[in-house]
């Protein structure tokens, strides 16, 4: 049976009288990596500070591990860290004191680890932090947390400031130490192409809303698509079927995108002619704005 | 889980160490003015002659002068000179409160105290221990005052009773815990940490402006009653504001100088021990009430501030009112009375005062809202 290790019940959260998280409703099964997208400003950086408590609901309830965070019990932070790029994080430390700090502070810190991930990550135990370059530092964040042992990692925008090839090192230490204990990871980024490689699911958010939860298999198996040659065109009733997204054509090769199970289509695709036929999956932006437009929503709309 | 408080302790023990650290030096190196002040105070009292009671007198005033109540102000005036020791006294004030200010200064400075509300350490804790490491440096700075005070005393010749001695280290020790948990408790509420600064010197020293307000209007208008009964027992009315003027240290010089031909000496209440340890006692009391009060009240009250509302510069926005007026008539009561060099007028002066106090609210007034304007721009 799966366990939803975070749970949120209609949780809203108002800013003045603005609503930046209305009425999510999210459940996170323990043990996956989980995306929340969504454009600036859809709440997905309230939504994870909802979670670890930071901020308050102006109702509805957060449960993680199943026990409701109240606000006056720290405690439920032993299994639960939040990494943001956009909070300060000690610069007149050096990493030595940070790792004294966090020792002392997580019960299931675990010295031997934190060594091994910063050998990894070539930091040095003197160096101060405000030496390092953000993406160090959200590195040395990463780590500390993941030395923590935490049941649930929060990560919010962690792979801003990252090169091309720090960020996919950075996303497989995530997906590497995260498998080792189990660890629940939720991403909230606007980096479509970060989740591509290693979410289990993604979460949509938009003006605050939770508009779509989906596992990355079964928004992988909902849109396929299929390329094609074919001489004589499309006949209008395959044009016609309600399963068929879109149409793109370059003389005979047509591309055709569709959402439900492929059979049939193929089976009227050959009866018609067609040549070369092939299926492919679409990229995870690509899914993303299908879903968003099968949702109602536009592509510019959803400009991340 | 188990989960360890006591572990969760250390690590903000250790927290509150790292990031203020170089503040608390500072307010070590700060300290070592200890021994200039004191020498100054005796330099200064050599001139009068009473070198062993001013050394005395500096230590004890001014928790136990503004003890008095306000209708029977004794002084001995003749005792100990006006314009050093205060400012001596106020020194030490000013140190109290930044000290209350500094953990949240460098808290706000460094954003620490976003990750910390983040991390599983309570919000009381975050006050306890801010409150309990303030206490440490207050109490290291008075075993240094202490023994300066024991050593100084030595050496003028006139060494000081060991009751007398406890009960000055006490009462100053006191004295300067609640300054430091005044601003302590504003500067959780507060983003400013110098508006958090000033304004604990407002709270310290408006009861104090209140009595003699009230005093001097007493007094100024006695000639229009018509009868002593009633209205004579108007006379008294201030009176429990002057137990509030234990809070007021750094304001006793200018009565120092009024109360001049007072009928009889502070130093007979001294001479009569059981009177002061009665007097000393109500001190104590009142003070340890007032750090227990407004330690609870810090912890209350930052637990109930929403994070989103630690960006703003007071956490809560009604207090931005009550700040302005506050800071208003303690500038407005420092131009009128403040300093000894201004005599009293009478009517005159409260007129004074509350034209000051309006023309300087609109003053603050015009500044903070500049600021806001800039700020947004």
């Amino acid at each position: 049976m799966t366990v939803n290790v975070i749970e949120t019940e209609d949780l809203i959260k108002y800013f003045g009288d603005k609503p930046v998280v209305n009425k999510v409703n999210l459940k996170i099964p323990e043990g996956t990596i989980y995306g929340i997208v969504g454009p600036n400003g859809a709440g997905k950086s309230t939504l994870l500070k909802l979670i670890i408590g930071y901020y308050w609901p102006t109702s509805g309830v957060v449960r993680v591990k199943g026990k409701v965070c109240s606000r006056d019990d720290a405690s439920f932070r032993q299994t639960i860290q939040l990494v943001s790029a956009e909070w300060g994080f000690f610069n007149s430390f050096r990493i030595r004191e940070l790792i004294r700090y966090y020792g002392l502070l997580y019960d299931r810190f675990d010295q031997t680890r934190c060594s091994r991930l910063l050998n990894a990550l070539e930091l040095s135990n003197k160096s101060r932090v405000r030496s390092l370059s953000l993406g160090m530092k959200t590195q040395l964040r990463l780590a500390l947390s993941l030395a923590s042992r935490p049941s649930v990692l929060l990560l919010d925008e962690p792979t801003n400031g990252l090169d091309p090839v720090v960020k996919r090192q950075f996303l497989q230490l995530i997906v590497q130490e995260a498998a080792v204990d189990g660890t629940t990871i939720l991403i909230a980024t606007h980096h479509l192409d970060d989740l591509d490689r290693i979410a289990d699911g993604v979460a949509v958010m938009h003006k605050g809303q939770l508009i779509a939860s989906e596992t990355m298999e079964s928004l992988k198996t909902k849109f396929k698509e299929i390329q094609l040659v074919l001489p004589s065109g499309i006949p209008d009733s395959i044009r016609k079927l309600p399963d068929i997204i879109s149409i793109q054509q370059k003389g005979n090769y047509y591309t055709i995108t569709v959402n439900s199970s492929l059979e049939p289509i193929l089976g009227l695709l050959q009866e018609a002619g067609a040549l070369h036929l092939e299926v492919t999956d679409l990229p995870f932006d690509e899914l993303f704005l299908k879903l968003m437009a099968q949702e109602g929503y536009s592509r510019e709309s959803l400009l991340l | 889980m188990k989960v360890s408080y006591f572990k969760t302790n250390k690590a903000a023990v250790f927290r509150e160490w790292r990031i203020s650290r170089s503040w608390w030096l500072g307010i070590g190196v700060l300290s070592l003015w200890a021994p200039i002040f004191n020498v100054i105070a005796v330099i200064e009292n050599l001139k009068w002659g009473t070198v062993s009671q001013s050394v005395f007198w500096y230590a004890l005033v001014p928790a136990l002068y503004g003890f008095h109540s306000f209708s029977s102000v004794m002084l001995p005036s003749s005792h100990f000179h006006a314009y050093s020791d205060p400012i001596i006294s106020a020194v030490w004030v000013l140190i109290a409160v930044i000290i209350g200010v500094i953990p949240w200064a460098t808290d706000r400075s460094t954003d620490g105290i976003y990750s910390a509300l983040s991390a599983p350490i309570k919000r009381s804790e975050m006050i306890f221990v801010k409150f309990s490491f303030g206490l440490v440096i207050v109490l290291g700075i008075q075993l240094f005052r202490g023994l300066l005070l024991i050593l100084l005393n030595s050496w003028a010749g006139a060494p000081i009773g060991w009751n007398l001695f406890a009960s000055w280290w006490l009462t100053n020790t006191l004295a300067m815990v609640v300054a430091m948990t005044t601003a302590l408790f504003l500067a959780s509420i507060m983003k400013a940490w110098f508006f958090a600064a000033l304004s604990s010197l407002v709270v310290l020293s408006i009861p104090f402006a209140i009595a003699s307000f009230l005093d001097e209007v007493i007094h100024y208008t006695s000639s229009l009653w018509v009868a002593p009964p009633p209205f004579a027992s108007m006379a008294h009315v201030p009176d429990p504001f002057g137990w509030l003027r234990a809070l007021s240290p750094i304001f006793w010089t200018g009565e120092a100088e009024s109360a001049s031909g007072s009928q009889m000496s502070m130093q007979i209440y001294f001479s009569t021990g059981t009177h002061f340890l009665f007097m000393a006692g109500w001190v104590w009391i009142f003070y340890l009430s007032w750090i227990v009060v407004v330690l609870l009240l810090a912890i209350r009250l930052f637990r109930g501030i929403p994070a989103e509302n630690l960006t703003d510069f007071f956490f809560y926005p009604s207090m931005w009112k009550w700040g302005m007026g506050a800071i208003s008539i303690l500038l407005g009561y420092i131009l009128t009375n403040g300093s000894s060099f201004i005599p009293h007028y009478g009517m005159v002066f409260i007129i004074l005062f509350l034209l000051y106090t309006i023309i300087i609210f609109f003053i603050v007034r015009f500044l903070i809202r500049l600021y806001w304007r800039i700020r947004k721009e």
